[in-house]
Order: C-alpha cells, then structure tokens, then sequence
C-alpha cells in the first residue's frame, strides 16, 4: 500500500462512516475529500471495486453470470515457474486445448542432492495453465513411454467426480483425453492422483491452473508463480547423492526439504525474480504439501491484497503472512516501494532456514529513506546503574586444580566456554572490536591488572600491542579458581610469558577495589 | 516329538520333490496362502503349487517365437492384438537389436501377445494372486512384504524412471525361491491383470478405479502403508489387453498338474473370431462365430447381481423397446463370467424373470479362460473376492461383424447415444 495515500484514507473513511450514518451534510471540501478516498481506494486496491466483472455475491453462484457466447479456439500458453502465462484479455469464453505431458526424471534437489521427480512438463511444479471463466477445455494427457508409473490429473478447477482422475488415468506411452467446462473461476492446484497417492504428491506432481474471472482481475505490473512443497528423503537434508522416496518420513510428515519452486534455491540468489521501485506484484501462491500448511509471508513487504484460498475477491487487506493449505492457493499482492532484497519463507521457520522454503524478489531502484532509511546509527547500549555488564555464571564445584598442568587443561575449558567468543580460538583477537591474547605486551606486563579486568570487566580505551581498542570487557562473573585457570592458560598459550594465576592472587585482587573507569570521551 | 518329526521330513520332501519336477529354467513355487492388498475383509487366498520362469522372457526368445508364428511379427500383427509400440524398441520384424538387447526382457508386448507366447511353450501367464505369492519372497524370506526396508527398496526402483536399455534378463536378484528379477526389472503382465481394483460391488459407480484415486485407494486395502503393492495394482490397472508399454513384460507360469493344452491364441479381428464354447439359457452350445449377421448389444454380467446387472438389463430393455419394430433385427446378449452359479437353468430362471423376448434375447456362460479372453478384449474387468462378483459396467453396440462402434461404461447413462448408433447399424 502506498504511505502517501495513508491519511487521506483514514481521515475520508472516517467522513464516509458518519455520512453513512447519517448524521450530517458534507461540505463540498469534504465531499472532495471523499472523491479522493474513493480514487485511492480505487488506486491502491482496485480490486476492491473491480472495474469490470461480476462483485459480491454474484460470485456465489458464477455460473448465473451473463457471459458471451463460447466462440474461437485456442491452444493454452503453459509456462515453468516463476513464470505465469500473460492475462487473458478475451471478452469471451472460448475452446482451449490444453497439452501437458507427464515426466519421471532426475533433477536438482539442492547442491549436490538428487531426486527422481515425477513431474508435469519436466519441472516441479507443473506447467502453470491459465484460461478463463466459461472456456471449454479440451485437455490432454500424455505419459512419456520411459515412464515407470501409470499417472493422471485431479484438476481443483474441474467440477465432476475425481476432478478428471478416472478419465486422465494413463500407462506410460499413452495419451488420455478429457474435457471440462471452467465454470469456477480462481487459482486451483492440480495433482496427479494415482494410488498411491501420497507418494505421487510427494515425488513433485503438482501445480497450478488460474480460471480468470470475467473482466480479469485488476492490472499489476508484475506477476509471478510461487509454489511449496516439502519432499521426504532417505538421506537427511544436505545428504549428496540420488536420494530416493522415504515412507516412514511422509507418514510422519517429517520432511527433510521445504522449497519454493521444487529445489532449494529455485527462487533465491541468482535465481531471483526481479521487480523495480513504484511496481505492483502479484504472486500466484500455491501449496501442494503433500503434509504441510504454509505460513506464507514475505520479510520486508504487507500485502495489500489476500485472495484468500485462491478466490477471485480480496478477502482481506494489509496481511503480514497467510495461510495456505496443502491442496490449496493464495493470491497475494502489494506495492513495491523501497529497492532491496525481499525474502518469501514459510514463516514456520526452521523450514526456511533449515529445510530451504526461501525465495527472493529482487527490487531495484531508488532509495526512499522516508519510507526506510536503512540503518542510522549503531551506538552502545548499556543497563542503566551499572557501566559494565554482568555475566551470571554457575559456581564450580570442582576441587581446585592439583597443578599447573591441570589448571591449564582446566582453563582452556573456561577460555573456549566463555572468552573464544570474542577473542578467537587462537587469542587473535579481532582487528578493532577485541585486543589480541596472543603475545599480547597489556598481558604479559600486569599480572594483576588482567586478573582485575577479568573480574570486574573493563570500559574504556585500551592499548594493546600498539592498537587501541575501544569496546567492553563484561564482568564475567567467574570464581577465583575459574579466572585462575582460565588466565594461566591464555598466560602458558600463544607465546605469552608463561605464569600460573593461583586463587589466591585472584581472591587478593577481587578484595581491592576496581579501578575507577576511565573519564568519558 | 516323532510325528512333528516326521511332519517336517515329509513337508521338506515334498518340496524336494517339486523343485525336482520344476521343468528347466522354472522354479517350483509350493503353494501357500496370501492377503492380496485389495482385500481387507477378505481371508487370505489360497495358492496352488506351480511353476514359474526363473527369469523374464528375453527379446532373443520373443524372436525365436515371432519367427515360428509370423502372425505376430511387428508388420503383421492385427491392431485389436497390440497397439502401435508393439515391438517398437525392435529394429525390425525379425531384428531385436544388438547382442546386449537379445539377452534383455522383452518389453513392449501385449497382453494377448504374451499369452500366445506363453501357449505356444505349453505354458500360461501367471495369475495376480500367483505372482503376488512369489512376489513377497526376498532372497532369504518366503515373506518379506513386512520388512519396511524390504518395500523401500521396491519404492526406490519404482520411482525411477525406466532404463532405456534394461540389462540382461539373467543378471535380476535371486529370491528364496529361485526365481530372478521379479522386482527392479520391468513390470509383469500376469494373466488375469484386468480383475484389479474390482473389490466390493461396483455400486453404481461406472469407474471401477475410481477405487485408484485419492484417499479412496486405501480404503479397502489391507496395508495401506505398502506403497509398493499399490503401485504394481496401479499399474496393472491401468493396461488394457492392447496396450504395449516399454517397461513392461512377462514371464511364463505352468500348473504342476498336467492341464489339458490351450487352444493358441487366436488371430482375432472381431470378438467374433475368438474361440471357445459357450452354453445359452436354452442349453444350445454356442460359438462366438454364430453371432455374425446382425447388430446386437451386449454386456457381461452374472445373473444373480443385484445391483448393476439388473439396471444393465433395463437398459437393454429400454433400448430394445426404442428400436420399436426394428428390434427383431437386432440382438441382445448378456455374457455370464460367474461360472459358480451361473448355468442354463439359472440364466433361463432370470431371462423369464426380466420377461426378455426370447428369440431376441441370448444368456450365455462359458469356461474361465473363455471368458476372460472375451473380457479382455472387450476391455471388461471383474473379480471374484470371497464369492463376491464385483466388475466394470458395459453396455456395447456391435455391428453385424462384431466390430464394436459404440459402447457405454457408465451406469445410468443416456440410452439415446447407444439407441442412434443402433439405429445407424439398421439403416437399410
């Protein structure tokens, strides 16, 4: 939705409720105002009031729709995903033909990793059909001769028993034929429906056919086909090779890929579609499971419009992630206001970063920092009443070490634990965030002085080994046994002096006061 | 103890004996019981002891086979015996291909063509239930249908595509049985593939597979969980007796008791020309030749249905009252495939009770494989499940030659397509 249109919305929605309501006359500069309302309404969600068509509750029953008569022929446009087919602009109904041929092949899951697809027109998802209310289909169903495996087609958009599964039903090397009159209009998934089922959804067969209303729906700039799925494999996520069919993950519906578009990948990175600043998108969403809802969200964007589960009527507006079913679709649409990288998921998360259901939209053009400015400022936040923080640690209840090997031994636990973190496995430190342990001069001059910066933390400038540093050193919150260990074993590493901190050197420390931190700059 | 004893030496003896008896290249399957996917109420079904080929018919013995009979060389074989890839992946009529393809499956081949192969050995294809039994063996296991890593490496070699060049026939794994590449090769034909999918009536429901499809295809399964026994069901249900597909074909089974020869697998152009005897409900002998010389509508069924046949039947009745005076031209024929209870008398019983015109009207009942040829090349599917008949509906338009111009699946459907193709037949 577009910000500049935001108040004069609001404030003319608030007119037209008490016009509504009947309690006052508006002045002409009121009225004008509401003309404004109804012209961005019409502008930022045209859909809203189609331009053309059939609205509310006309659609109940589309079939008691006036159209023209069916007339013409034509051969349907199918494409791969991302891409849709381009909008029909016919004022009538016509026959279509259709032609969508069955593939068992091996493709890309993601790199490395290999399955055997069953696919219709050679990709996961399927070929993407568009017709339009009204039209006559004529649909065929071809079934490579190098199939394995006899397949068919249940079409969500076909009113008739089984969607046209019994009179799709194919052996390989065979071509069944079917016809059906598009009497819904709306984006409907298809998928093979052949026993076992499960294990045809599950191997990629799958997609999506849209039945364009009467009128289409309202113009965008640019229009894309999304589709989920999860796939179930022998192997587990990441595992190279072939990786065949597992039973006992899909009856458990414990997936080991969630993806866009049929591969880890299939939409991201190189393979991102691609949209500019001031255009309208909209995205063909569908979910062929075979277990799986989606949680469907862009991170960045709002969509301004939800046909929910695939209707041809905005059901809702400014929506932050929908639901879509398995065996079922959304449309969603919005605005693109701010360049950058936008990123789809399934906002259930771990399937988008640990089972790859991630997409991007790649939007370019200029900044608006109004809108986003992008990062300001990165300052330091700290808890009011203390200057350093504090770091709860559990106490040790282990016996004290017996000797210096075993306090180093000890301490390089304590170091990887707690100090790694910051500064490095090999006490390099960080270049301008964290001073070097290693042959490090601040060290290896004040045995005291580290024993203090390790209790009580450390704020401030500080040189080490020629570099200044300016960052924290949280007080740590470790025993006189543990900052023992820990120091004698960053003081025997790296090339440092070699001196054992014992307790008790840390217990007198920890008895004087800190030193007081350092003026402010 | 010593009867137990004596029970198991004689059990091993037996078995001894029928791997000794099995001709060469077969292997004796001894006989056992069964639960087929299909069938959950069902009690397990018996198999006899039999025979069965240790490996797939190879495109070298396929050759052998056409050049006996010519009549089924790839030029000349009749289209209502294969469809157009018969034989597609040969060079030639008499030419497989290189020595790699000879020792190969042979793929590509008809039901009927199978068949004809099987009888000219002195053999026939095994039954569903037959090859299922011998299907379940890993190679140490009778049964291994239980093993779930057993059915995922069947699902695994379902799921790929098939090989353009399948390897030789010999080199299939070995089960407990001794029989070779019955899984991981290319699909089977098995005798009677056009009973899949028929359990329980078929309840108005012209699509039989139907049964196949979405959620309905595990309700009356026993396992729903083997995916692998599914998808062989599958397959088969989706042949039909013409259909030549490049990943599937055959291997030969023979009953261990002697069975009398089979006639060969007739050239056949029209149902017509099959062979066979069949029995009216006046107790005539009937042969399908004798049907020639008018048009007639017929269908299969058993008469004591109660569901779709008596339904079927009115529809032939309504067709039959359509043609009005025209009626004496044409003929009706209900073909019976319940070989239980159906005989003359029981079909004459129900022809009187329908109030069929007689002289119009022909019940007729035959022997198993008779009938199943019939069904088959009628594209026809029934069962019999715990003496429960479930089958296709049919109502079918045949011209004077037998040549099918028109046919209804669906029960309930229109009479007034099949009563115009009727009347087109009896245009003077």
């Amino acid at each position: 939705m577009k910000l500049t249109h935001a108040h004069t919305i609001l404030s003319a929605l608030a007119l037209t409720l008490l016009t509504q309501c009947g309690e006052r006359e508006l002045s002409p500069t009121e009225k004008l105002s509401q003309e404004t309302f109804m012209k961005a309404i019409l502008e930022t969600h045209q859909s809203t009031v189609p331009t053309a068509g059939p609205s509310g509750d006309a659609m109940a029953n589309p079939t008691t729709i006036q159209d023209k008569p069916v007339s013409g022929q034509e051969d349907a446009i199918l494409t791969d995903a991302p891409n849709v087919p381009p909008p029909i602009t016919r004022d009538h109904p016509t026959k279509v033909t259709i032609k969508l041929e069955v593939v068992e092949l091996v493709k890309r899951m993601a790199d490395g990793v290999d399955y055997t697809f069953w696919t219709f027109g050679g990709s996961v998802p399927g070929k993407f059909m568009r017709i339009r209310q009204n039209d006559e289909v004529e649909f065929h169903l071809m079934n490579r001769p190098d199939s394995k495996m006899p397949h068919n087609i249940d079409l969500h958009a076909v009113t008739g028993p089984g969607g046209g599964a019994a009179s799709s039903f194919t052996t390989p090397g065979h071509e069944s034929i079917f016809s059906f009159k598009a009497l819904n209009p709306g984006l409907y998934v298809y998928h093979c429906a052949t026993a076992p089922v499960g294990m045809h959804v599950a191997n990629g067969m799958y997609g999506l056919i849209f039945v364009e209303p009467i009128g289409g729906l309202p113009k965008v700039d640019k229009e894309f086909y999304v589709f989920q799925s999860e796939f179930y494999t022998k192997g587990p996520y990441g595992e190279p090779g072939l990786q065949p069919f597992n039973m006992d993950k899909a009856l458990t519906e414990t997936p080991d890929y969630v993806v866009f578009n049929g591969s880890v990948g299939a939409m991201a990175g190189d393979n991102a579609v691609q949209a500019k600043v001031g255009e309208k998108v909209r995205l063909f969403v569908g979910n062929g499971g075979p277990n799986l809802t989606s949680s469907f969200h862009v991170i960045g964007e709002i969509f301004d419009n939800v046909y929910l589960e695939g209707g041809v009527k905005p059901a809702q507006h400014q929506v932050q992630t929908t639901m879509i079913p398995a065996g079922g679709s959304a449309i969603v649409e919005f605005g693109l206001e701010v360049p950058g990288t936008y990123i789809l998921v399934d906002h259930s998360i771990f399937r988008a970063f640990n089972k790859g259901a991630v997409g991007m939209i790649k939007v370019s053009g200029d900044e608006n920092k109004l809108v986003y400015s992008g990062k300001q400022d990165d300052r330091i936040y700290q808890l009011e009443g203390g200057a350093v923080q504090s770091i709860a640690q559990a106490s040790s209840q282990q016996p004290p070490a017996a000797n210096k090997e075993e306090r180093i031994a000890r301490g390089k636990l304590v170091y990887n634990s707690i100090c790694m973190a910051c500064h490095q496995p090999e006490g390099q430190g960080i270049p301008k965030a964290f001073p070097p342990l290693a042959k490090s001069d601040y060290l290896n001059a004040d045995v005291k002085r580290s024993i203090s910066t390790v209790l009580h933390g450390l704020q401030g400038n500080v040189t080490v080994n020629g570099e200044v540093y300016a960052s924290i050193m949280p007080q740590l919150g470790l025993n006189d046994e543990q900052v023992a260990n820990a120091l004698t074993f960053v003081y025997n590493s790296w090339g440092n002096n070699g001196t054992e901190v014992l307790p008790a050197m840390v217990k007198e420390v920890r008895a004087t006061a800190p030193p007081p931190a350092p003026p402010a700059h | 103890m010593r009867i137990f004893l004596a029970v198991v030496l004689l059990a091993a003896a037996s078995v001894l004996a029928a791997s000794d008896n099995a001709p060469p290249g077969m292997s004796a399957i001894p006989g056992g019981t069964y639960k087929p996917l299909y069938a959950k109420q069902a009690k397990p079904r018996q198999v006899q002891p039999f025979f069965l080929d240790d490996i797939q018919v190879t495109n070298a013995q396929f050759l052998a086979f056409v050049t006996k009979y010519p009549d089924w060389q790839r030029s000349r074989i009749k289209p209502t015996l294969a469809d157009k890839n018969y034989l597609a992946h040969w060079r030639g009529d008499l030419d497989p291909g290189d020595g790699n393809a000879l020792a190969a499956p042979v793929v590509n081949v008809s039901w009927f063509a199978a068949k004809a192969y099987c009888e000219a050995q002195g053999k026939r294809l095994p039954t569903q239930d037959e090859w299922e039994f011998v299907a379940r063996a890993d190679a140490t296991r009778l049964d291994a249908s239980g093993d779930q890593a057993f059915l995922q490496q069947l699902l695994e070699w379902y799921s790929k595509p098939a090989s353009s060049s399948p390897s030789s026939a010999a080199e299939g794994a070995k089960n407990v049985h001794g029989v070779r590449g019955l899984h991981g090769r290319v699909w089977e034909w098995v005798h009677d593939f056009n009973s899949t999918m028929v359990v329980g009536d078929s309840r108005g429901d012209g699509s039989l597979e139907r049964k196949l499809f979405c959620g309905a295809g595990s309700l009356l399964a026993s396992d729903v969980s083997n995916y692998a026994a599914f998808m062989r069901y599958a397959f088969r249900s989706s042949l039909k007796g013409d259909y030549c597909v490049a990943s599937l074909g055959f291997r030969a089974a023979k009953s261990v008791k002697e069975a009398p020869p089979m006639p060969a697998m007739p050239q056949f152009t029209t149902i017509y020309d099959l062979p066979g005897i069949w029995r009216t409900h006046e107790g005539e002998k009937l042969k399908m030749e004798q049907l020639r010389g008018k048009p007639r509508v017929i269908t299969m069924g058993f008469t004591s249905c109660k569901f779709a046949c008596p339904r079927i039947i009115g529809d032939m009745k309504r067709i039959e009252s359509a043609l009005g005076e025209d009626a004496d031209k044409a003929g009706f024929v209900f073909f019976s495939f319940d070989t239980e209870r159906d005989d003359p008398k029981q079909m004459k019983k129900a022809a009187t009770e329908h109030q069929l015109a007689s002289e119009r009207w022909t019940f007729a009942i035959s022997d198993e494989e008779t009938i199943r040829q019939l069904a088959v090349a009628l594209q026809f599917k029934f069962a019999t499940v715990e003496g429960f008949l479930t089958h296709s509906n049919l109502i079918a338009v045949l011209d004077a030659d037998g040549k099918i111009v028109h046919r209804e699946e669906e029960l309930g459907a229109d009479i007034a397509p099949t009563v115009a193709a009727l009347k087109k037949l009896l245009l003077p």
